[in-house]
């Protein structure tokens, strides 16, 4: 619930030049406005999800593609906790969809029902539907195996967690648990999943040392590797770039703009920054619900709810 | 600035002071040892050789004396214990660590497997004497002895599987989960391998407290003087010998034999087969309970084994059956009974009474001549020989898992 205090402040956001090409040049300090609406902070990277239309001619419905997953009156309790609450949002076919808000906001939650790791631990339960298509399989439904949605969708965790195992065991591993057994075969697609996640260069000559010698920013591709070699159909990301340097996060986040054209993602982050950077919808979540939802260009630059106003413009969180 | 340099001074002399403690600390540890393991090898150093290990122990001469029986005795034990308790608290570890349901029946498991290391070893004597060798007939033998110790060392084993499997971090199991893994797959592909570093470590302090225990051994009747090994796999099985008196046999030749009815007795002494035979007792050491014997015996054709009200087993031979008489002639005219197939089986040693290095050293200790004195002493000096190098054998195997597992 929205507390009174944070109810009715003034919407200070400059609508007329949001439109993020046509800022692509403004320096930073030129108004204040470019601090709040932080969409074009970095000029050189693209904005894939940014429409050409001017906003104001937007369809209320914020998605139009096809959808690869459909979240419906989704609550979720740890115990008697419930974490998040009556959460309804589309997730579009191979494109990134962030969710943002402050900690503690059931983001994580929300995206770990994905794959359903909430099962891990006791007293966990879920309320309503999560529609995987096309299957329309109800990913939280109980009769729902765990361990097939965990093979269809597959995870990106906060801190690079590869197993201490060589380079090569950790892209292998997901397939070895889908019965590949062919050494051709595995030896391919190890590859294949490596150079998806631009590592390919660095770790060709190594591929059979130890994951853990690598910098972290490398391990995190590696378990990107490791998340794309079972041909997932969604990916999740969890705050993916919150251990690493700025330099490893650019390449985080080329890498996720490389591999949506193949694969439905769902990243949660802190940095706002990196969500208009990486994704073409967002959705805001505060308190368990989900505030808004919508294309990111418009959450970050013309939201509909004050609260998405004042978290994006950095009042909260 | 003064009172700055006084200060750090201050800490420096305390350091270096707790450095020198700790020191002489470690030193006092490491004396203790080499001045145990100095005065076993002064005294007995003139017994200790080949012939020391290979000659089974003398009731009559110390020098003639050996320690074959109980160091195999020792090492076989080892060898049950280890294969036991290894598996079996490997995976109680497992399933408390990652499968038990947090509730009040788990917590009861934890805190009586805590309490079952802190119980004194002779204790576990008495429950294996009632459980194994009353109820379950295994015989003084060399599975019970091994079983003892399973059970004396299984929490020790348990506790540190699970210490080892909670230090892998969560996020490794997160990992494997989130690529479909079950959790038997978690746990083969990622859990055990991780943590059998930990699991050996534990594992070598196990094996160390049960190499030398005594107590519970002698609880369950392990002899202290034996003049036999345990049967080899495959090696020939012994004849069960009777004197060819007390059953009439109708001698054809100096092969064969043909027992005209009638039957043998065997008495039961601690569920040891002694033939009866002649003047006195002609032990017959089959090494196995009296019940396995009995339906061995029973199982060959011709013959029937029964027990008697008091004890004895009556064995009666069918008319007209044929045995093979191995010697003919004075007293060692005897029938040899083979008890099925020619040789021994690759298990059969487990039923075979033993004896282990500490309780051999006890009864030499205890004897009055000084020359047995030094025979301890010796048998000591095998018994921390043997115990480094099981050791050795654990380290070299953790290290080697660990090379595999880079964290």
């Amino acid at each position: 619930m929205i507390p009174p205090t944070m109810k009715r402040r003034p919407v200070e956001v400059t609508v007329g030049t949001a439109q993020a090409p046509a800022r692509a040049g403004a320096p930073a300090a030129e108004t204040p406005s470019t601090m709040r609406a932080p969409a074009s902070a970095d000029p050189t990277r693209p904005e894939p999800g940014v429409p050409s239309a001017p906003l104001g001619q937007q369809e209320p419905s914020p998605v139009n593609a096809s959808l690869k997953a459909e979240v419906r009156g989704l609550s979720f309790y740890y115990g008697t906790h419930q974490a998040v609450k009556n959460v309804s949002l589309p997730i579009p076919e191979r494109s990134v969809t962030a969710l943002i808000g402050p900690s503690g906001c059931g983001k994580t939650t929300l995206l770990r029902c994905f794959n359903r790791m909430h099962d891990l631990y006791p007293g966990n339960r879920y309320e309503g539907e999560i529609i995987l298509h096309p299957w329309k399989l109800n990913i939280v439904a109980p009769g729902t195996s765990a361990l097939e949605m965990r093979m269809r969708i597959s995870m990106v965790f906060q801190k690079p967690n590869p197993f201490p195992k060589s380079i090569f065991e950790n892209v292998a591993y997901g397939l070895r648990l889908r019965g590949l057994r062919s050494r051709s075969e595995m030896e391919a697609r190890v590859e294949k999943a490596l150079r998806g996640a631009a590592l390919w260069d660095e770790v060709k000559d190594r591929l059979h040392k130890a994951a853990t010698a690598l910098s972290g920013g490398q391990q995190q591709r590696l378990c990107i590797a490791r998340a794309l070699a079972i041909d997932p159909e969604i990916v999740l990301f969890d705050e993916p770039t919150s251990a690493l340097d700025p330099i490893a996060t650019g390449k985080i986040e080329d890498l996720i703009h490389e591999i949506k054209s193949k694969v439905t993602i769902l990243i949660v982050t802190h940095n706002m920054q990196q969500a208009t950077r990486v994704s073409d919808y967002t959705g805001f979540m505060y308190l368990g619900e989900l505030a808004e939802h919508d294309r990111t260009s418009k959450i970050f630059q013309n939201p509909s709810n004050p609260l998405t106003e004042q978290y994006v413009t950095g009042r909260f969180g | 600035m003064d009172a700055i340099e006084h200060s750090i001074l201050k800490q420096q002399r305390r350091d270096r002071a707790f450095n020198t403690l700790g020191i002489a600390c470690a030193l006092v540890c490491l004396l203790v040892l080499a001045s145990l393991i100095a005065g076993l090898l002064y005294n007995g150093w003139g017994r200790l050789g080949w012939a020391f290990l290979s000659s089974f122990p003398s009731a009559r001469s110390a020098e003639k004396a050996g320690v074959l029986s109980s160091l195999a005795g020792s090492l076989l034990v080892m060898i049950i214990t280890a294969s036991s308790a290894i598996p079996l608290g490997v995976a109680a570890g497992v399933y408390l660590e990652e499968y038990a349901k947090r509730n009040w029946f788990t917590s009861l498991i934890e805190i009586n497997i805590s309490n079952l290391a802190a119980v004194p070893s002779i204790i576990y004597g008495l429950m294996a004497l009632g459980l194994l060798v009353y109820q379950f007939h295994l015989g003084q033998s060399i599975l019970t002895g091994g079983l003892t110790l399973a059970f004396l060392i299984l929490p020790i084993v348990i506790v540190a599987t699970r210490e080892a499997l909670r230090s892998i971090p969560q996020m490794m199991r997160e990992a494997a989960y989130a690529l479909g893994a079950s959790r038997w797959e978690v746990i083969k592909d990622h859990l055990l391998p991780y943590s059998t570093g930990g699991i050996a470590t534990g594992v070598i302090i196990a094996l160390s407290r049960a190499i030398g225990e005594t107590a519970p051994l002698v609880t369950i009747g392990a002899i202290s003087y034996i003049a036999f090994l345990p049967p080899a796999p495959f090696s020939k099985r012994p004849w069960l010998t009777a004197d060819i008196s007390k059953v009439t046999v109708a001698s054809e030749g100096p092969e064969t034999a043909m027992a005209v009815g009638g039957s043998l007795r065997f008495v039961m002494r601690d569920h040891e087969t002694l033939a009866e035979a002649g003047g006195g007792m002609a032990e017959v050491r089959v090494g196995e309970p009296a019940e396995r014997l009995r339906e061995r015996i029973d199982a060959i054709e011709g013959l029937d084994a029964t027990f008697t009200s008091s004890g004895y087993l009556s064995i009666s031979c069918e008319y007209g059956k044929e045995f093979r008489i191995v010697q003919t002639g004075g007293l060692a005219d005897a029938l040899k009974i083979d008890l099925g197939g020619g040789v021994y089986g690759p298990t059969e040693w487990v039923w075979s009474s033993f004896t282990v290095l500490p309780i051999q050293m006890f009864n030499w200790v205890s004897r009055p001549d000084a020359a047995f004195a030094a025979n301890a002493a010796a048998a000591g000096a095998v018994l921390i020989a043997v115990t480094l190098s099981l050791n050795a054998g654990a380290i070299v195997v953790r290290a080697r898992m660990r090379r595999r597992i880079k964290w």
